[in-house]
């Protein structure tokens, strides 16, 4: 018995210990000897005496099924091209009526700002995905998972408008540095680098923050497709919206290119930002 | 007669006995009966899926890999899913409930026949949250741990692999599926049985099963390597247990390799009187005999090198004879079965002091050479579960010394010595007893390669199933679907096999020898049976 020990406890069920017993060369004399018919009957007293213990030592869960394969060359052009596209954002909208080299300046860097703000959302994607494996490791039940992955999503959201917080004003300084607004100069370098954008353009960027974030998470936990989809969808809105403006169909108060901006990556975001909540607290996105 | 050949292409969990098997037996079969139409149905599990999948006449379905595509079910049709799998995962996990095990399964046979949306289903959300639930209920078998949230995800990808079978688009009553056939042939047990399980049901299809080795107790051997948590292993073991009860129960005759699964079939509810042990054909049965015995003594030993076969009993017993017989040389051929246990094997020797006497061929030889290489070929195993390394021994006309644990008794019998397992001093003094006796030697050989010829020819095998296959249908009431009357008791020969084939071109001598009486009448009395039974 001390020999099967191991075998024993962590057997579950007696036929597992006849298979163990038979394989370590007891035969059916070997069982005799311990008064007993065959090797099953032993198994079965060996089954009963010894108490299962659970077995930590190197029970790690294996990875997925998921095949590992590379992106195909579409999903990289349309991941790319999305990217583009919410990016540029400000600055299609700010074609048509308002031109004008002015004009186009808080934008282009904006998209400046934006695009320096893409790789963070990614950083904070894979630290999502990180966190969420973490706590599959660890967690007992689908309902605990999802209570210890709560906070995870806001985390990294708000992290990722932070850098973009960040990255936006750095752009704008230098803007302001570079290119002073007309104008009376009221305090200070940060309060003119804010007031290079105004408000609108403030959310719109936010808008793009999130809009990117959520679709880096998608990306990062498995639902491929439809981190690139969201970027698109924005950047079509977007055009859709500048096509409208052209051709009169909206209000005035739209007409200006922050409130554009705004309301087609808040769009998107209000689907692609849901839609990544749903699939972070699914265990299955994190394997 | 049309007969499904269902068969594994390749072990699922354990890598080592990672080999494809039950192919080549399987040709042999087909190629030994001419007369019948076999349709082969093949699953594959891991690499060699590419290699067997592009022969014609093959229909296969990928056991591994990415989850065969398909949709979800709609929201109704998911609450019926989630229904019958909880029945189907209460009986893998309370021991109360084990009899749903059957019905559950049927019922999700059912559900995939209807729509094949089975594997989506199974690797949703909702599934999971089924398998947790219930799994976390009271009464549950947890002896050592609750499972976890990645047990629940694990457990949930492997029962998707192994229910796979019950949404293949196999099954149908018209020619070429499941319904169609009038008998299945299951070579080796597990899933490939799922799909017999559901024509019996479905069409009362009766089945054959063929083990060689079997497959549960190499599930038991598999899973106690695999990386998994025990919560997992228990579930999936729980799994294969009842499935391979339930296959036991249903099959109309099983057919196990050797005396030693027969032991076991019946331990798992297999009743006696439906198995009938039919030994494997080995081609190698034609192989002559080896040449004339090496000059030197030596033994041979083959096997993989790993803890099971033993190899340090053999170094041990090997020292002890050369005590005594300092000319003696040791073979020792085979593969590594651990990483670094060639090495391990090799210090023994030198330690030993018979470093220089005993060599490790690298290169694999054929068997004929491997044996006719030796004086006395031997076994150290501490478990030896199929015959055919026995045999293939024994063909080659050497003496034979073996360890008395698994098929040895029954496969080597008389014609060689059976000595305890790990017991270098009985190994060494049988081995000296041969050794020191040429005529014995020659005795033993010669009627260990007799018996071995006449135990595991290929005719036998063939003329057996034929045998089986013609006793099965006459005995078996034919297609019950035909009768679907609620209370109509099923009669034999209500539609022949013939029927099946009546309104091909040509009936073939296949046909006029798979039955008695030949010629128009015949057809056209089965023809007019067959309607009668239509007639509601």
């Amino acid at each position: 018995m001390a020999a099967h020990r191991e075998l024993c406890e962590r057997a579950t069920h007696p036929l597992e210990i006849a298979a163990g017993l038979e394989e370590a060369g007891v035969a059916a004399a070997t069982a005799g000897r311990y008064r007993h018919a065959d090797v099953f009957a032993l198994a079965e007293e060996l089954f009963a005496r010894v108490p299962r213990r659970p077995d930590e030592s190197g029970a790690t869960a294996p990875g997925g099924q998921r095949a590992p394969a590379g992106p195909g060359r579409r999903y990289r052009a349309g991941r790319l091209l999305g990217l583009l596209g919410v990016v540029l954002l400000p600055l299609v909208t700010v074609l048509g009526p308002a031109g004008g080299p002015g004009a186009v300046r808080v934008p282009a860097a904006l998209a400046v700002a934006a695009w320096a703000a893409a790789a963070p959302a990614d950083w904070s994607a894979r630290w999502v995905r990180h966190a969420g494996q973490a706590q599959l490791r660890s967690a007992a039940t689908v309902a605990e998972f999802r209570a210890r992955m709560r906070p995870v999503l806001p985390v990294a959201l708000g992290l990722q408008l932070a850098v973009l917080a960040a990255t936006s004003f750095a752009a704008l300084a230098v803007l302001t540095a570079l290119a002073p607004r007309p104008g009376p100069a009221t305090g200070g370098l940060l309060q003119a680098a804010v007031q290079q954008a105004c408000p609108a353009q403030w959310a719109g960027q936010a808008a793009v923050g999130l809009l990117l974030a959520g679709a880096a998470v998608l990306r990062r936990c498995g639902a491929r497709p439809a981190g690139p989809l969201g970027l698109l969808g924005a950047a079509g809105l977007g055009a859709l919206l500048v096509g409208l403006r052209a051709l009169g169909g909206l209000p005035a108060w739209l007409a200006g290119p922050g409130p554009l901006t705004a309301l087609a990556a808040a769009l998107a975001a209000a689907v692609v930002l849901p839609y990544s909540w749903l699939v972070v607290s699914e265990p299955v996105a994190h394997r | 007669m049309r007969i499904a050949l269902l068969t594994e292409g390749v072990h699922s969990v354990p890598q080592r006995f990672g080999a494809v098997r039950g192919t080549g037996w399987c040709d042999r079969l087909v190629e030994g009966l001419p007369e019948h139409e076999f349709e082969r149905y093949l699953l594959l599990a891991g690499s060699a899926a590419p290699a067997a999948a592009d022969r014609p006449g093959l229909r296969t379905l990928a056991l591994r890999g990415p989850r065969p595509a398909g949709r979800r079910p709609g929201a109704v049709r998911r609450r019926h899913y989630a229904r019958a799998y909880e029945q189907l995962v209460r009986a893998l996990v309370l021991p109360r409930e084990r009899g749903g095990f059957a019905p559950g399964l049927h019922r999700l046979a059912a559900l995939a026949r209807e729509d094949g949306a089975l594997p989506a289903f199974l690797a949703s959300g909702h599934a999971h949250a089924v398998l947790e639930r219930v799994w976390r209920s009271p009464g549950a078998e947890t002896a050592a741990g609750q499972p976890l949230v990645r047990d629940v995800l694990v457990a949930g990808d492997l029962l998707e692999q192994c229910l796979r079978p019950l949404a293949a688009d196999w099954y149908g009553e018209e020619p070429g599926g499941l319904g169609a056939v009038d008998l299945c042939h299951v070579v080796g047990g597990g899933p490939a049985a799922l799909p017999a399980l559901v024509a019996k049901e479905r069409y009362g299809v009766p089945f054959v099963l063929t083990e060689h080795g079997l497959h549960l107790r190499e599930q038991y051997l598999g899973y106690r390597q695999a990386p998994y948590r025990w919560p997992v292993r228990a579930l999936l073991l729980s799994f294969f247990r009842l499935l391979t009860a339930e296959t036991y129960r249903q099959a109309a005759l099983l057919t196990p390799g050797s005396g030693y699964d027969r032991e076991w079939q019946l331990r798992c509810g297999a009743r006696p009187e439906r198995v009938r042990v039919v030994y494997q054909g080995l081609p190698a049965v034609a192989r002559p005999a080896a040449g004339p015995e090496p000059e030197r003594p030596t033994l041979v030993w083959a096997g993989r090198l790993e803890p099971a076969a033993d190899p340090e009993l053999m170094l041990h017993a090997f020292a002890r004879i050369r005590a005594d017989l300092p000319a003696a040389r040791l073979v020792m051929h085979g593969p590594e079965g651990l990483p670094g246990y060639r090495a391990h094997c090799l210090a023994v020797a030198a330690r030993l002091g018979v470093a220089e006497q005993v060599e490790f061929p690298q290169r694999p030889l054929p068997a004929a050479e491997v044996w006719g290489g030796g004086t006395v070929a031997v076994f150290s195993a501490r478990s030896l579960s199929r015959p055919r390394p026995l045999a293939d021994a024994m063909l080659s006309g050497r003496a034979l010394v073996a360890t008395d644990v698994g098929v040895a008794r029954e496969v080597v019998g008389p014609t060689g010595l059976l000595v305890p397992p790990c017991d270098p001093a009985a190994l060494a003094v049988a081995c000296l007893a041969l050794l020191g006796d040429e005529e014995r030697r020659a005795r033993l050989g010669l009627s260990g390669r007799l018996r071995a010829q006449e135990r595991f020819a290929v005719e036998p095998v063939t003329a057996a199933f034929r045998e089986i296959y013609l006793e099965l249908v006459s005995q078996w009431p034919a297609f019950p679907a035909a009768e679907r009357r609620p209370g109509a008791v099923p009669r034999p020969f209500t539609r022949p096999a013939e029927y099946w084939v009546a309104g091909e071109e040509e009936p073939g001598p296949a046909i006029a020898g798979a039955a008695p009486g030949t010629g128009e009448s015949a057809l056209v009395a089965a023809e007019g049976t067959a309607a009668m039974a239509r007639v509601p």
